[in-house]
């Protein structure tokens, strides 16, 4: 058996450190300087992210719509989560615990940052295609290195300062600090993002390099980071748990302080970031500025110096060359399309672990509803006073919250041309796509009928609901899912996070859910005196209408116009 | 070589008539081309980078829409009928993006099954072709793990498989090992043969004129010469009549 890894290049750091006596080669042109080396290749990173550059080049007016229909999507999206954080800031002022709203964000923000790094950070600042592009050019390996680092930052601090920003305001207005609070709050939201991802680095690399001496590779990969949300949502609900009846105003002005010790320990950037805004306190600035700083550039440098040995652990793939012809299996062309799309599916450990949430999160709900009961979830959910016959409808919520679908013809990527030149129909492939979803979605939905039903013990309409709806929605999303994708489908991408995390379709898919789940919500809410059946049978009428319609018109269309 | 003199009763496998294609930035990449592919012929494509020499395989193999003309496959438009059209043709791409997540011997298996092509022919198939390829051994190796040459090679063979009454390959010789050049021209001649066409572009005029009995010069988009080898050459090397020819061209713009 021979171990095939991308070729080391010992050579390449010599010749670049031949031609770098620091004023360029004998003979040869002089060498940028290191920074404007860094700012370079991190522009040249910038420009490519978020397909930005094609915006500002393409001459196809489809595409410039694309982008402006995906610009005015990030934006809606943007503003619905401000008004979330200034309300929530403002209900916290409201109970007299303004006083915790930046180490809140700060420490909300720099989780948002570890988890969406976590799946990114590993195959960005690993990426050894573009190195090896890079190392032959006169550029050091740590220039390479620190301007990977630094196209994470910027797009990470640019995270931060928009979702800091509205609540900090809030609490600027109503706690009307002096000047020396905006100059502390700027310098500290762009220190934010250096922690998180260091240890979104540091996580993302350990769990590439475990999964990668695996045979399935891509499936331990998903696990771990699965393993690893989930004691997170873990420690997050255990921590949380406080009983209504407990929330007198005296527990209220302790949980503030309550609050801060809990931050503490678990964050204590946050509470120095906090201290420094609120009590205007240079040490924990200095603490805050020193540790953040310190950490970053003393992790660069390390990875730096090890870079092409990390790189080449990663990346080494296993090769038998000991294949013999043996019996072949033959599958009917939809079962061949399925199985093959199966396996792109879990080839894929972003994809995986983007999608198996939803059905995760069913299992969860409705072993909480089980092992707890409905007040503990209704603790849990943050909201009480539903009737337990909705609960079939919270699961089909969760179910249809991120099919695989939504993103499931962009990752064909470069590949779309086989499928295109293949003798199969536009309903074949998409059919096969819909129940991929649907088989990663049954164990989840399984387990949550298993448990709603024992715990609730319903009657036969209300099991029927139990069972029925979240098929209904999970019909629903499917189909959706392959709708928006046919809107936005994007090929051209070298990192799946693009594809996965950053398209416009996932983001679509996300508003769809929204605009379907309000309806049943608010009749819920304002239509008194109408039977929960009546509002569920018209619910899953709807979405069984709208799947139908749009099963249809997706089969209509030709492979050939995408 | 194989073909021979033209028409006399031998069927089109692929006719181009007046395919004309623009891009969503108003730029034409094909302008009024014609052209056909007799059974039996071994066609070459030639032309400068950008002439528009993938655009048109790529509407051939129905990749890409176009606006005017039409693309007949064995008699079928590829717009009427993309599907029998697919059916009866094989494509590889000059770079052979294949799914990486597959293994050789997977991915192979998938394209047979696809083609509906009965367990025993696919087997047999598969192990002529992966044995003249040298590739048998690492088919159960992950695609992720080829080589460029190993993946051209896979495509070559998952072209095949369905023993397609047209083959369009794009550059097919780039990246290929001398011994698999050598399998590739005789597999090629082997299909002219037996009935079937091939149809592929490439940079390498040599192979060019060794190799195909026909060949087409596309410029900017549009045919400047097509026609028998020995005819189109008479006497001359083709290098020397491409020249002639683009160069005339460029003159006349």
């Amino acid at each position: 058996m021979s171990r095939r890894t991308p070729e080391a290049r010992p050579h390449a750091k010599e010749s670049t450190a031949n031609q770098t006596p620091e004023n360029g080669s004998a003979g040869g042109p002089a060498r940028r300087s290191p920074l404007r080396e860094i700012l370079t290749l991190t522009a040249v990173s910038l420009r490519g992210m978020f397909g930005a550059n094609e915006l500002f080049h393409t001459k196809e007016r489809r595409k410039l719509l694309t982008r402006a229909a995906l610009g005015v999507l990030y934006v809606l999206l943007y503003v619905m989560l401000a008004v979330y954080i200034v309300i929530a800031a403002e209900g916290l002022v409201q109970i007299g615990m303004a006083g915790v709203i930046p180490e809140i964000l700060y420490l909300m923000t720099s989780l948002v940052i570890l988890f969406f790094s976590i799946f990114k950070a590993g195959e960005i600042i690993f990426e050894l295609h573009t190195y090896e592009l890079l190392i032959s050019l006169p550029v050091t390996k740590s220039s390479i290195v620190i301007s990977r680092f630094l196209t994470m930052y910027v797009t990470n601090a640019a995270l931060g300062v928009l979702v800091l920003t509205p609540g900090l305001a809030v609490y600027a207005l109503r706690e009307q600090p002096g000047a020396l609070f905006y100059v502390l709050a700027l310098v500290g939201m762009l220190l934010l993002p250096m922690i998180p991802l260091i240890l979104a680095t540091a996580c993302g690399a350990l769990i590439m390099a475990v999964g990668s001496r695996m045979r399935h590779k891509s499936l331990v990969i998903s696990a771990l980071v699965l393993l690893l949300v989930l004691g997170f949502l873990l420690s997050g609900s255990v921590l949380g748990g406080l009983d209504e009846s407990e929330l007198t105003m005296e527990v209220l002005l302790d949980v503030t302080r309550l609050i801060s010790v809990w931050i503490g320990r678990l964050y204590p950037m946050a509470v120095w970031f906090n201290r420094s805004l609120v009590e205007l306190d240079g040490c924990a600035f200095l603490l805050l500025a020193g540790v953040s700083l310190g950490s970053f550039l003393a992790v660069t440098a390390a990875i730096s110096a090890a870079f092409t040995q990390i790189c080449n652990a990663l990346a080494a793939t296993t090769a038998k060359h000991n294949y013999r012809m043996r019996t072949l299996r033959t599958s009917s062309v939809r079962r061949a399309l399925y199985k093959r799309e199966l396996k792109r599916y879990f080839a894929s450990s972003i994809y995986v672990t983007n999608t198996l949430i939803s059905p995760l999160m069913m299992a969860a709900a409705s072993g909480t509803l089980f092992f707890m009961g409905w007040g503990k979830l209704e603790l849990l959910l943050g909201f009480t006073g539903i009737p337990q016959e909705l609960f079939p409808l919270l699961l089909g919520m969760i179910a249809a919250l991120m099919p695989t679908t939504a993103c499931s013809i962009s990752m064909e990527g470069r590949q779309w041309w086989i499928t295109r030149t293949l003798p199969v129909t536009s309903r074949e492939v998409f059919d096969s796509k819909i129940l991929v979803n649907l088989t990663v979605v049954l164990p989840g939905y399984l387990v949550s009928v298993v448990f709603s039903l024992l715990a609730l013990r319903p009657d036969a309409l209300g099991a029927f609901w139990i069972i029925a709806l979240p098929v209904i929605y999970v019909l629903f999303s499917s189909v959706i899912g392959i709708t928006v994708n046919l809107l936005f489908p994007v090929f051209e991408w070298e990192n799946e996070t693009r594809v996965v995390k950053q398209s416009a379709s996932v983001s679509l898919i996300l508003l769809v859910d929204l605009a379907v789940d309000v309806p049943p919500v608010l009749a819920i809410l304002f239509i008194k005196g109408v039977s929960v059946h009546v509002i569920l049978g018209v619910t899953a009428a709807v979405l069984l209408m709208l799947t139908g319609f749009f099963y249809y018109r997706n089969g209509k269309r030709e492979l050939l116009d995408l | 070589m194989c073909g021979g003199p033209h028409g006399k009763g031998r069927l089109h496998m692929l006719t181009i008539q007046n395919l004309t294609k623009t891009y969503g930035g108003g730029k034409t990449a094909v302008s009024h081309l014609s052209l056909s592919v007799e059974a039996g012929d071994i066609y070459g494509f030639i032309g400068h980078n950008g002439a528009g020499k993938t655009t048109t395989i790529k509407a051939i193999v129905g990749i890409l829409a176009f606006e005017e003309g039409d693309i007949l496959i064995d008699g079928v438009s590829i717009r009427q009928d993309p599907l029998q059209c697919k059916s009866k043709l094989a494509y590889i791409p000059d770079n052979p993006d294949l799914y990486d997540y597959l293994t050789g011997i997977q991915y192979l298996n998938f394209i047979a099954d696809i083609f509906r092509i009965p367990q025993r022919e696919r087997q047999s198939r598969i192990t002529t072709y992966a044995e003249a390829f040298d590739l048998t051994a690492s088919l159960g190796d992950l695609i992720s793990s080829y080589s460029h040459g190993m993946k051209q090679k896979l495509a070559i063979i998952s072209a095949l498989i369905h023993d397609p009454k047209l083959l369009i390959l794009d550059e097919p010789f780039v990246g290929l090992d001398p011994e698999a050049i050598l399998t590739l021209k005789r597999l090629m001649r082997e299909r002219c043969a037996q009935g079937a066409a091939v149809f592929f572009s490439t940079h390498v005029l040599d192979v060019a004129e060794k190799l195909c009995n026909k060949v087409a010069i596309i410029k900017q988009g549009e045919l400047v010469a097509s026609g028998l080898t020995e005819e189109l050459t008479g006497g001359k090397s083709l290098e020397e009549v491409f020249m002639e020819v683009v160069n005339h061209e460029q003159t006349n713009a």
